[in-house]
């Protein structure tokens, strides 16, 4: 694909409209390493055969509901977590939460809890306590597709989301405005769309709202049931009442639409109101996670220039799409702490906005640590210890293809060519090395 | 270097190794038929003399076997390799020893020598087996057999077989004579040897080789034979060891070992434990390793020539007395480990200057602590200086109470054991500092929303002491409890003695224990450490969920890779069964012994074993 979009892509009556393989956009290997890439972390070669044979529309139908056994496996994990009745310290939370990511049968759903993690930008630093990080994440992953009116019902409600914003105490004397502000401004309409006076209204709402030792605890006495007005609407609102109002306030469907186009489409360039008011107002609509993941996913706007490389991948992307790519857990303890030093430290989002991602994940710092980090999976030693053996991949699908090795990596790793100059000073002979090259290369970092 | 002195401890390693199998093999076959290897186990070899005087003086480590049928009692008792794969990691001594068999050619040499292969190599090995290792990956190995003649046969049968089948490459299988002798390659160089009075000589380089056949003709430089310091090492070994490691301060020096004498200054712990050995075996002596394996266990033996060092700030590990020394271990139900220390622990606080010249941040710690628990107090005359230097350590499995439950990660109760100098003055004293702790504990917890322990008065045997304990009114799941429950500190005074135990489980034990008459100190040895095997083994098991789940994410496994690993400990636990280390100077020489009860009599235990010290003293 070319790397400049026309201007026919970005209209809103073609970007929406379903995607369907034809002679210009043909279903190819290129589009569907796109898709699974932006859908999960990073194909397998078995994956990527399968989607090429399968076609778009099965594939997504696939990406949505994941493998058969996606149920058992994260019921599996959910168990490795705790310990107890409390939940593993945290950094073997996100070292088994990085394992499910590489593990998964239904990467999509861990790609969206990652999403909503950095929405709500728990910090478990601030929470202090294991059990209510790992509760909040399981909270995102169980309404990760569903309606985001529970989504944010729950979580407004939850230790873990009060806790990060300050708000673990809401006495009726002296309602938690710091709070009400966060809930306006970070979860739902954004800067912008609220007054001052909305911000003390929803801090009214929450007040009753306790966080006694990890968990929310209700104290009716504290409770302010004046009325209050809160985005335009007036009345005896609580807590529940305001997560319904806000969830179906225009502005929350906008902003997020923008931050869900920005996560799976591009992040070059903010798309225009005329881009994404017809999503936006869909999901004002119904507030259906899943049917705005589906509809990006699904249109053209996805397949076109206008995506194709047009994000950066996060470290927890860079590294998941490496294991998945070569079907093998490493110690994720450890990855977990590699990532952490690229910038993405699961568990501990470093402002209460989240990562900020795009461009900020690349300098020359961390350029040089991915590349550290791609060489300690594939050829060692560093501080990971088991390796990625892309060798015995190869073999495994060598019969499918009877091309070079080197040839073959492109397909699982890039899909597309590389650049002539890369490919004038040819391949090293062992695929580790090769493997390594390729995850060095700055187009390896595009998702 | 360090690789050399790695492979050397391998190779003294296998035979510890196998006996930790063969006793995985006992355990689990407890009423079976004894093996042709323990009726052997029964006859000693004569002493062998070892060639050392072909042994050039550049050597840096030398190994020697003399009672070679006891090791190969352990290595080729052919009803070990089911065993083998209890623990896969274990499964490279399996290898090795099909690769004896595998070298030996079988079935070709049994049919030839009308043996079979594990009597041809008892032969072959009869007069004992020297290995010695030089600089830049050199080694030498001296096999005597029992025989001249048999040696020479089966060289000749070998060399006939290497020949045919090194038809197509004819350079693969050579001799050169030297000194009369001939050395051959049967592999291209990778290797070389000659057979020589009874003797096969083996090396990786030929330079090597050649000098052992210059020093048998009386030419050459010096051989380690009249290396003085070798000799004096040597002359501190027992005369029929079955094995024995000689390593020369070139590679003493430059062990990494965790507890270095540099490293020792950062860690205050370390230095209380090993400070008084650091430097008996890190100096211009050789060291001495002795294996035996007496009644099919086996025993190893540290020999360094340092002496102990009664003045200056290190005196601390010292008895003035050379009658004194630690007391035998306590023993108390469901022992997993014991310790029994001879530690003058105001001494060592009162040269702490000395001692750590860096301040580091857990001193700092420790001294700010310590001044609030011992407040107004002088913390090395008040405090250390209040208990005498005879400190027991005891790690026990946990007995749950059912009315409260079982924690889903069970941590052993671990107690400290000291004799009061003053007890009617120090007992109160103590006794408050372990309040004002506790105190600090819960206003710690209490700031994270954390439930805190409660202070009661508990009664054993007519002793009443103090203990801590978290209220379990609210715990639904008694089966899979926070981790919390493992605690419930409690603080004892009871006739001189003074415990700090983390249970009041293991404090009733203790008093109990301590209620026998009070046994002599055990001259010239400062510490014993005992290990018991099963109570180990039992432990990990009960935690082997969370271990299996920690390697998953820590290394990366499946679930039944993490699942096998796991339990390979167990299995190397119970094979264990009593492990023993004892460290001192018990005749002024500086000795490290460790004894592995492979065969405890009756399922004995380590704790049977301390019983056995007390009565040995009474």
């Amino acid at each position: 694909m070319q790397s400049t979009p026309p201007d026919s892509e970005l209209s809103p009556d073609f970007a929406w409209a379903p995607y369907r393989p034809s002679v210009q956009a043909p279903w190819d290997t290129i589009r569907a390493g796109h898709l699974l890439r932006r859908a999960g972390a990073g194909p397998s070669l078995g994956d990527l055969r399968r989607a090429l044979a399968d076609g778009p529309a099965k594939t997504i139908d696939r990406i949505f509901h994941g493998e058969s056994g996606a149920g058992a496996f994260n019921r599996q994990i959910d168990d490795y977590e705790v310990q107890g009745p409390n939940a593993r310290p945290i950094d073997e939370l996100r070292g088994w939460w990085l394992r499910r990511m590489i593990e998964s049968p239904h990467p999509l759903l861990e790609r969206m809890t990652l999403f909503w993690h950095g929405w709500f930008a728990i910090s478990a630093a601030r929470i202090g306590q294991p059990r209510a990080a790992l509760d909040h994440v399981r909270m995102l992953r169980a309404n990760a597709f569903g309606s985001f009116d529970a989504m944010l019902a729950a979580a407004t409600r939850d230790p873990a989301t009060l806790l990060t914003a300050e708000g673990a105490e809401n006495f009726k004397a002296k309602a938690n405005e710091h709070l009400g502000r966060q809930l306006l401004a970070r979860f739902t309409v954004g800067d912008g769309a609220f007054t001052e006076a909305d911000a003390r209204d929803t801090a009214r709402a929450f007040t009753g709202l306790f966080v006694r030792g990890g968990q929310l605890r209700e104290v009716p006495r504290e409770h302010d049931d004046g009325t209050k007005t809160i985005l335009g609407q007036t009345g005896a609102w609580s807590d529940r009442d305001f997560a319904r109002i806000a969830a179906a306030h225009p502005a929350t469907a906008r902003r997020i639409t923008r931050a869900l186009y920005r996560h799976i489409i591009a992040e070059d360039a903010d798309p225009s109101d005329a881009v994404i008011d017809p999503l936006a107002s869909a999901f004002a609509s119904n507030r259906n996670i899943g049917q705005l993941v589906a509809s990006m996913l699904r249109s053209n706007l996805f397949f076109s220039r206008a995506a194709y490389r047009r994000r950066i991948k996060s470290p927890v992307e860079f590294a998941v799409g490496l294991c998945r790519a070569f079907e093998k857990t490493v110690p994720t303890i450890q990855l977990g702490h590699a990532l952490a030093e690229l910038g993405q430290d699961l568990y501990h989002p470093p402002t209460i906005k989240g990562w900020a991602g795009g461009t900020r994940w690349i300098n020359r710092q961390t350029m040089a640590g991915r590349i550290n980090l791609a060489r300690a999976l594939f050829l060692g030693p560093g501080e990971i210890e088991t390796r990625l053996a892309p060798g015995p991949i190869m073999a495994k699908y060598g019969d499918a293809s009877p091309v070079a090795p080197a040839q073959r990596l492109l397909e699982l790793l890039l899909q597309d060519n590389i650049p002539q100059a890369t490919q004038a000073a040819g391949p090293p002979d062992d695929p580790a090395a090769i493997a390594f090259g390729i995850a060095s290369l700055p187009e390896y970092q595009m998702a | 270097m360090r690789k050399i002195i790695i492979a050397l401890a391998v190779i003294v390693g296998i035979p510890v190794t196998f006996g930790v199998l063969k006793a995985i093999r006992d355990h689990h076959n407890p009423h079976g038929t004894r093996h042709v290897a323990t009726a052997h186990a029964t006859a000693r070899q004569a002493p062998v003399h070892f060639p050392e005087e072909w042994i050039p003086d550049a050597a840096v480590a030398v190994l020697e076997i003399g009672q070679t049928d006891e090791i190969l009692n352990l290595l080729l008792d052919p009803a070990l390799s089911g065993r083998l794969n209890l623990a896969p990691q274990l499964s490279g001594p399996a290898k090795w020893r099909q690769a004896i068999g595998t070298w030996m050619f079988r079935q070709h040499f049994e049919r030839k020598f009308g043996a079979d292969w594990q009597t041809l190599v008892r032969r072959l090995v009869k007069g004992g087996v020297t290995v010695a290792a030089g600089s830049e990956k050199t080694f030498v190995a001296i096999v005597k057999g029992d025989d001249a003649d048999f040696v020479q046969k089966l060289h000749d049968e070998l060399v006939a077989v290497a020949g045919r089948g090194a038809r197509q490459n004819p350079g693969k299988v050579s001799q050169t004579p030297y000194e009369g002798v001939p050395v051959w390659t049967l592999n291209g160089g990778n290797t070389y040897h000659a057979v020589v009075d009874g003797h096969v000589v083996l090396s990786n380089k030929l330079p090597a080789i050649r000098a052992v056949l210059d020093l048998r003709a009386g030419k050459g430089a010096g051989s380690l034979a009249k290396r003085a310091e070798f000799l004096s090492a040597k002359k501190s070994m027992g005369r029929d060891a079955a094995a024995a490691l000689y390593v020369s301060p070139a590679v003493m020096n430059n062990l990494p070992l965790p507890h270095g004498p540099q490293r020792l200054q950062d860690n205050p712990m370390a230095v209380l434990l090993l400070a008084a050995y650091a430097d008996a075996f890190q100096g211009d002596a050789w060291t001495a390793l002795e294996l035996d394996c007496p009644d099919g266990n086996v025993s190893l033996r540290l020999s360094g020539t340092g002496k102990p060092v009664r003045t200056g700030p290190k005196a601390f590990a010292w008895p003035a007395a050379d009658s004194d020394g630690a007391l035998p271990n306590l023993v108390v139900p469901r022992q997993v480990a014991n310790a029994s220390l001879y530690r003058d622990l105001r001494h060592f606080y009162a040269n702490k200057d000395a001692l750590f010249p860096e301040r580091t941040s857990q001193l700092i710690f420790f001294e700010n602590m310590m001044g609030i628990f011992f407040s107004g107090r002088d913390i090395a005359e008040d405090v250390m200086g209040a208990v005498d230097p005879h400190v027991r350590l005891v790690v026990a499995e946990q007995a749950y109470d059912p009315a409260i439950g079982t924690p889903s990660i069970q941590i052993p109760a671990i107690a400290l054991v000291f004799r009061m100098r003053d007890p009617k003055r120090f007992g109160i004293i103590a006794e408050e500092a372990w309040q004002k702790m506790l105190g600090l504990v819960n206003f710690s917890r209490g700031q994270k929303a954390q439930p805190g322990m409660i202070i009661d008065r508990l009664d054993h045997s007519g002793v009443r002491y103090s203990c801590a304990a978290f209220s379990h009114a609210e715990e639904k799941d008694k089966s899979n409890l926070d981790t919390r429950f493992n605690f419930r500190p409690a603080i004892v005074h009871h006739d001189d003695y003074l415990i700090f135990s983390t249970t009041d489980g293991l404090a009733n034990d203790l008093i109990d224990a301590l209620g026998k008459p009070s046994p002599k100190a055990i001259a010239g040895i400062n510490s014993i450490v005992e290990i018991n095997g099963s109570r180990l083994a039992s432990l990990v098991e009960a935690n082997s969920e969370s271990m299996i789940r920690d390697n998953m994410v820590k290394k990366g496994q499946t679930r039944e890779q993490a699942e096998k690993g796991v339990a390979a400990i167990p299995a190397i636990a119970r094979a264990l069964g009593a492990a023993t280390l004892r460290m001192g100077a018990p005749d002024g020489k500086m000795i490290a012994e460790l004894n592995l009860t492979l065969h405890p009599p009756n399922g004995a235990t380590a704790a049977t074993t301390s019983q056995a010290g007390v009565a040995a003293n009474e």
